[in-house]
């Protein structure tokens, strides 16, 4: 707790966003350094029969023969401008393939985001108000073992019995070959990626629930005769939603690495599907631009989910 | 402090005490008993899965090709979980599988483990500069999604047992390094640390003397827990293709395979993964009772 209890909320605000850089400066850094792992890049690209003149060509034409802080200076450089290059594949600018795929892997994560919260807040309060019950005992089981679940074989699993046996679902991709609506298509991958949030806001409500249920204002809620329902809308959620809140926050970086492999096992297409591909293919700009678009959409997320903490719980707004 | 049971030295009289009192809680811990023997028929299985295994997890069989499990009709005695496109036993494969997924499960997080302590008791002890750098490396790494940062880095590299091992393990050091960091601070705070600090005891000697027992219970937690994110990792590196490459035998490329078969045969894609989820399982399990006991306040 430094200075006044008073520090104007801009001066935090100021402050978090100052933060940000140096973090986001070490992002660049290593992204730049993760494709010089093995050494020459340009040897890794070009194909077996290059000669060596070819070879230094290529280096040439990429900039790699320069000394490698200039090489770094000038990747921020373009990079800031939103320049990662083009892919060695298509030759299209990696900027420009990752910013068609952002809305795909968007729709999914909020989907599965809103998936998340509509299944856990129901899960997680009846779960505490029946505590010790059956019903308790099975919505904790379902939500440890969930935890144990790989997201890929999640995935297979709802294929197998959703799409493959009752056919209720497509098996995988967008609907524009198949003809069937979005929401369909989107369903499967969604609730696959909002596995690991329902498994994790689940246990969370519950414990918030039971912890705030126990909380004086709510025994005074009770006792002057409100309903149970008005009792736990107005008293019990909203001071259990805080902690809630901040592992949102956490959850956006696990929803961004889920959606890789999950938009891999739906061939959805999006920007994990097409990071997957580059890495196969060792397309490093699009590597490269994708890990940095994908750190700085967290970072934010993250910085979003502060701000709002601040504003569900006024204690903590000038710490 | 008994929460902190392992935090004293071995061989003190407070230290045998403290493992009493750890077994006591075990025997009374349905989670802990349960997860300590799901983790120990696993590493079981690893070890000892030569004796185990009803055939060669290698061989082809052509006209054993898509035996269903035993249960169903056309399965066979010899394969109770049937077989898969090339005809090769899938339970003998799954037992085998179990190998490279503790092997990496476990080292990894001793890796990450090690790197994450040492990097976290240098920031924590010396502060300043020192403290300020590394915690900006820690916000650095944990806001690039681990798994992504992986795959990207194995696809670099070429996927092999090594790499995978020491990938895992090295990009996992951040959240060992924050929390041990954070201890080491707290534990700096305590009357005889800096008593022992004014009398002029070096950095070195407060780490593994002082600062170094008292953070033993939560490394060993966030250890028990890496080994299952790790796992994950692993298997899910494998079905990407990213993982340990065959005819080594891996959960992951288990089911990759069996994707291509789900409509026929379901059993090659779904067996492995229970073996996964009940490796995971028990790891978290043993991982959240040895919180519960050792470091509450870890939390979530």
């Amino acid at each position: 707790m430094r200075g006044g209890a008073l520090r104007p909320m801009s001066g935090y605000i100021a402050r978090r966003v100052l933060q940000i850089i140096p973090v986001l400066f070490g992002v660049t850094l290593i992204v730049f350094l993760m494709i010089r792992l093995k050494g020459d890049p340009v040897q890794q690209l070009v194909p077996d029969w290059y000669s060596e003149e070819q070879i230094q060509e290529v280096r040439v034409a990429y900039g790699f023969d320069r000394p490698i802080h200039v090489q770094y200076v000038s990747f921020l450089s373009r990079a800031v401008r939103g320049d990662f290059g083009r892919s060695f594949h298509n030759r299209q600018p990696a900027w420009d393939m990752i910013k068609k795929a952002i809305p795909r892997t968007a729709q999914l994560a909020l989907a599965a985001f809103v998936l998340g919260v509509v299944i856990a807040f129901p899960l997680g309060i009846i779960s505490a108000l029946r505590r010790n019950t059956i019903l308790d005992l099975a919505v904790t089981g379902f939500a440890v073992w969930g935890r144990s679940l790989p997201n890929f074989w999640l995935g297979i699993m709802l294929i197998l019995v959703f799409a493959v046996t009752l056919r209720w679902f497509p098996v995988s991709g967008t609907g524009a070959i198949s003809g069937q609506p979005f929401l369909k298509h989107l369903f499967l991958p969604a609730f696959t990626l909002s596995m690991g949030l329902i498994t994790t806001l689940t246990r969370l409500i519950r414990s918030a629930v039971l912890e705030v249920i126990r909380e004086d204002y709510v025994t005074t809620a009770r006792a002057k005769g409100l309903r149970e329902r008005v009792t736990i809308v107005r008293h019990v959620l909203r001071n259990a939603l805080i902690p809630v809140v901040t592992v949102m926050g956490l959850q956006i970086a696990w929803l961004m690495g889920g959606s890789v492999i999950i938009e891999q096992v739906f061939a959805w297409p999006g920007m994990g599907r097409l990071m997957l591909q580059a890495i196969y293919a060792r397309d490093n700009s699009v590597v490269q631009a994708g890990l940095l678009v994908t750190s700085l959409i967290i970072m934010v997320s993250n910085l979003v989910v502060d701000l709002l903490y601040t504003v569900l719980d006024p204690r903590i707004r000038y710490s | 402090m008994l929460d902190k049971a392992t935090g004293s030295a071995p061989n003190t009289p407070e230290f045998r005490t403290n493992v009493v009192k750890l077994v006591r809680r075990w025997r009374s811990s349905p989670v802990g008993i349960v997860g300590s023997l799901m983790v120990l028929l696993v590493v079981m299985v690893a070890l000892l899965t030569p004796l185990l295994a009803p055939h060669d997890p290698a061989k082809h069989n052509r006209k054993q090709r898509f035996l269903p499990p035993i249960w169903m009709e056309g399965g066979d005695r010899a394969h109770p979980l049937g077989t898969d496109q090339l005809g090769r036993d899938v339970l003998s494969r799954i037992l085998y599988g179990s190998r490279i997924s503790v092997m990496i499960g476990v080292s990894a997080a001793v890796i990450g483990g090690t790197l994450g302590a040492v990097i976290g008791l240098i920031a924590g002890l010396y502060g300043g500069l020192v403290d300020t750098l590394i915690s900006r490396a820690v916000d650095t790494f944990l806001s690039i999604p681990f798994i992504i940062l992986v795959l990207a880095v194995v696809g670099i590299l070429g996927p092999s047992l090594l790499t995978l091992i020491v990938v895992l393990g090295v990009t996992g050091w951040a959240s060992y390094a924050r929390v041990i960091r954070g201890e080491t601070l707290s534990v700096k705070e305590r009357e005889y640390v800096s008593a022992a600090q004014s009398l002029g005891a070096s950095n070195a000697r407060l780490a593994f003397r002082h600062v170094l027992p008292n953070t033993f219970a939560s490394l060993i937690v966030l250890a028990t827990l890496d080994v299952a994110s790790t796992i994950l990792a692993e298997t899910s590196l494998s079905y990407l293709g990213l993982g340990v490459q065959p005819p080594t035998v891996t959960w992951g490329l288990m089911i990759a395979d069996g994707r291509e078969y789900l409509s026929s045969s379901w059993w090659l894609a779904v067996f492995p993964g229970f073996a996964i989820s009940f490796t995971v399982l028990g790891v978290i399990f043993l991982g959240d009772f040895l919180r519960d006991i050792l470091d509450p306040k870890l939390g979530e």
